[in-house]
């Protein structure tokens, strides 16, 4: 059971990395416009 | 490139997919000094970063204009103003999953020590006391704010079922009960945030596309270009040493000098004093002041922040009011059932704890689903949501609506009155040849005041030389200040006959002039008129035309009430002479100075965006452009919103009167509550995504 001690904090944080990778997705509005990014998609990359 | 960026936000039409957003993405960003373009498919805002000293302005409007999307410039969107819900969603979605596999793990037990046990539920406790903490506070915060004030709100039997469960939860981890709720913790605010999202999402939509639309329609002014043409422009797009025409009902979008002789302003906005103020050439009119009678020929000095304050006001009022009217409804339903919802709770409790000698735990447990699952989740979403989709899908259609109790009153109607010119019928100008060329001139200087569908069809597209100061009398016509006159026979006593609509202007030298019009009936009036005569809807024409040219065109679309010479203030008399009985609902259609007060008399009223300000203040609906038959779908939809309205009061009132004895016998567990309670409100809400235009 002491695999737990180690796995539990282990699912959490990574768990907690996911919510935040969420949260800056939403602030930095990537998730805004979905009508135009199924378009978007098939653009070629811009090269800056 | 890292010189002075400027940031440019509009509002682009004809967007009609995300492969047209693109195609003006592409379109603006090959433009030298643009460095940034984000054209949003989703709500049709355009963002520019350019660098305003390599590329202009209305280079870039321009340029979007070629490329067939016309952009207006508009604030940037105020999305800021609510922080969205999707972030707490998201974090209550990972607490439950984790709080969830802790206690599948304890239900499971295997060979489950009382150590690790413990362990289980203390990692249950940390995940879901931060989760509580920060996405509980969405219901939190009005709770408390609302208590605060001395009310209830909906959000305090959430908050209380929150609480309490999370507080019973705790004697599990302190050794003092077998098993914790913290699952049942984190999935109630899951669950719950979810119908919170789906409501905001639709408010959203609804608020954006009404703004989109605000941009586009209302606060267009008349600019004298260079050239003597009226042109129509948006405030925002107004520049320093513009000359425009303010007419009768606006508001002062910018800060200018007056040009025109005087006229009267109303200050109440800047000043909140409401008492009319005389002005007089080259005083400094401030953006925000409305102007009275007659229209204003301003220079104008200063654009921008100061210009927007007018403008915003208009804006803030339209939504005030819509927000106004099904928020409070919203507050006095909440504000008598919560109590009960709480007293309902306590009985449960109290049973349950006193009389059937359960633990403090399964007694709490018991108050908890009555809390849960009586509230009117469902109930207090049913019009609001449905409101929002009723309005959403008339945007969309072009027609603004100002207000939810209207589609209500709309859907009952059952007389409608016309307006005839500008609304059932457009006026040609056919004789123009027959004046000489300078009273020509005169005249279209003196109709250049006008909103009037006569005055407009008198204008066209003819080049103005200069705009004669006049007064405009609702129902009669326009006095100019050099003794010109433009208006109805009856304005200058003359008795005229026949199926013809004329015009009469007078010139300052006292000649005076025929000026004869050809209506034509707008392409769709027909159709409109049989529609809702087949719907057993009573048609009535107004009009202040002359009787005969009036008796003309109903008999031609079919309408056997119908009026003319009819005064403003006769035509409100006529609407409140029609309100017999409780079952009448009259409905105004109209666009003219003179149809005000008939469209404040009526119960529900309907102008177009092309009429004149003061029709607009006064009306419910506002269809873009001059289709009439736009009233269709207002009709259609306000009817299928009341519909779907009444399905959804009747599914929650039965929910919640099936679940409380359930929920007090004890059949449902907190997290079924919860489960339940989140289930009937997206039911509401996509029961009101039924509604189609």
């Amino acid at each position: 059971m002491n695999a737990l001690l180690i796995l539990v904090p282990v699912s959490i944080l990574s768990g907690i990395c996911g919510v935040l990778i969420f949260v800056w997705l939403t602030r930095d509005g990537q998730l805004s416009d979905p009508e135009g990014n199924k378009y978007r998609i098939f653009e070629p990359d811009e090269l800056e | 490139m890292s010189g002075q960026g400027a940031c440019f936000h509009g509002v682009v039409k004809n967007l009609k997919c995300g492969a047209c957003a693109l195609r003006l993405e592409r379109q603006l960003a090959g433009l030298d000094g643009v460095q940034k373009v984000v054209v949003n498919a989703t709500t049709h805002r355009l963002r520019v970063d350019y660098a305003p000293d390599a590329i202009a302005e209305t280079v870039l409007i321009d340029a979007a204009g070629h490329a067939g999307f016309p952009v207006q410039s508009a604030e940037a969107a105020r999305d800021g103003q609510e922080p969205t819900l999707l972030i707490p969603l998201a974090v209550a979605g990972f607490g439950m999953a984790n709080v969830m596999s802790f206690s599948v793990s304890v239900w499971a037990g295997f060979d489950m020590g009382p150590a690790t046990r413990q362990a289980m539920h203390l990692a249950s406790a940390l995940v879901a006391l931060g989760v509580t903490g920060f996405a509980g506070r969405v219901f939190f915060t009005p709770a408390l704010k609302d208590l605060r004030q001395g009310r209830m709100s909906m959000d305090l039997p959430i908050s209380l079922a929150i609480l309490a469960t999370l507080a019973a939860s705790f004697l599990a981890p302190l050794g003092l009960a077998e098993e914790g709720y913290f699952d049942a913790v984190v999935s109630l605010i899951f669950l719950l945030l979810i119908g919170r999202v789906l409501d905001q999402k639709v408010r959203r939509q609804t608020l954006g596309a009404a703004g989109n639309l605000q941009a586009l329609v209302v606060g267009r002014f008349a600019r004298l270009a260079p050239d003597g043409r009226l042109v129509d422009v948006s405030a925002a797009d107004l520049l320093c040493g513009d000359r425009i025409l303010v007419r009768p009902g606006q508001t002062v979008p910018v800060d200018g000098r007056l040009r025109s002789t005087g006229g009267r302003i109303d200050r109440s906005l800047i000043t909140g004093e409401s008492d009319a103020v005389a002005v007089a050439v080259d005083d400094l009119i401030l953006a925000g002041s409305k102007v009275l009678q007659q229209a204003l020929e301003i220079n104008v000095t200063a654009v921008g922040e100061a210009a927007s304050v007018g403008q915003m006001a208009q804006m803030m009022r339209v939504f005030e009011d819509r927000k106004g009217r099904a928020q409070i409804l919203a507050d006095r339903f909440a504000a008598t059932y919560a109590p009960m919802v709480i007293g309902g709770a306590i009985f449960g409790f109290a049973l349950w704890f006193f009389v059937l000698d359960a633990s403090l735990a399964e007694a709490t447990m018991i108050a908890v689903a009555v809390l849960v699952v009586t509230c009117p989740c469902a109930a207090g979403l049913a019009t609001p949501a449905t409101v929002a989709r009723a309005t959403n899908q008339l945007l969309n259609r072009g027609v603004l609506v100002r207000s939810g109790r209207a589609l209500e009153a709309f859907s009952r109607a059952s007389h409608i009155v016309f307006d005839k010119t500008g609304t059932l019928t457009r006026p040609v100008q056919t004789v123009r040849r027959g004046l000489p060329t300078d009273v020509a001139r005169a005249m279209t200087g003196l109709a250049a005041n006008s909103a009037h569908p006569l005055s407009r069809a008198l204008v066209g597209e003819t080049r103005i030389d200069r705009i004669t100061p006049a007064m405009e009398k609702p129902g009669e016509g326009l006095r100019g200040a050099d003794g010109s006159a433009l208006g109805s026979a009856e304005m200058f006593g003359l008795q005229v006959t026949g199926p013809i609509t004329a015009s009469f202007f007078k010139s300052k030298s006292g000649d005076l002039y025929e000026v004869p019009f050809m209506e034509v009936l707008s392409n769709d009036t027909t159709d409109t008129v049989c529609h809702f005569q087949r719907a057993g809807v009573h048609l009535h024409i107004q009009s202040g035309d002359r009787d005969d040219v009036v008796q003309t065109i109903a008999d031609e679309i079919g309408i056997t009430s119908a009026q003319g010479n009819v005064k403003p203030v006769a035509k409100a008399d006529f609407i409140d002479g029609l309100r017999g009985s409780p079952d009448t609902i009259v409905a105004m259609v109209g666009d003219g100075i003179n149809d005000a007060p008939a469209l404040t008399a009526a119960d529900v009223s309907v102008s177009f965006s092309d009429g004149s300000a003061i029709s607009q203040d006064a009306a419910d609906f506002i269809i873009i452009g001059e289709s009439l038959a736009k009233l269709i779908p207002i009709f259609e939809v306000s009817r299928s919103c009341r519909r779907i309205i009444g399905q959804n009061l009747a599914f929650s009132t039965i929910y919640n009167l099936l679940s409380l004895p359930l929920a007090l016998c004890g059949f449902i567990t907190p997290f079924a509550a919860a489960i339940l309670m989140a289930s009937s409100s997206i039911a509401v809400m996509l029961n009101a995504q039924r509604i189609r235009s």
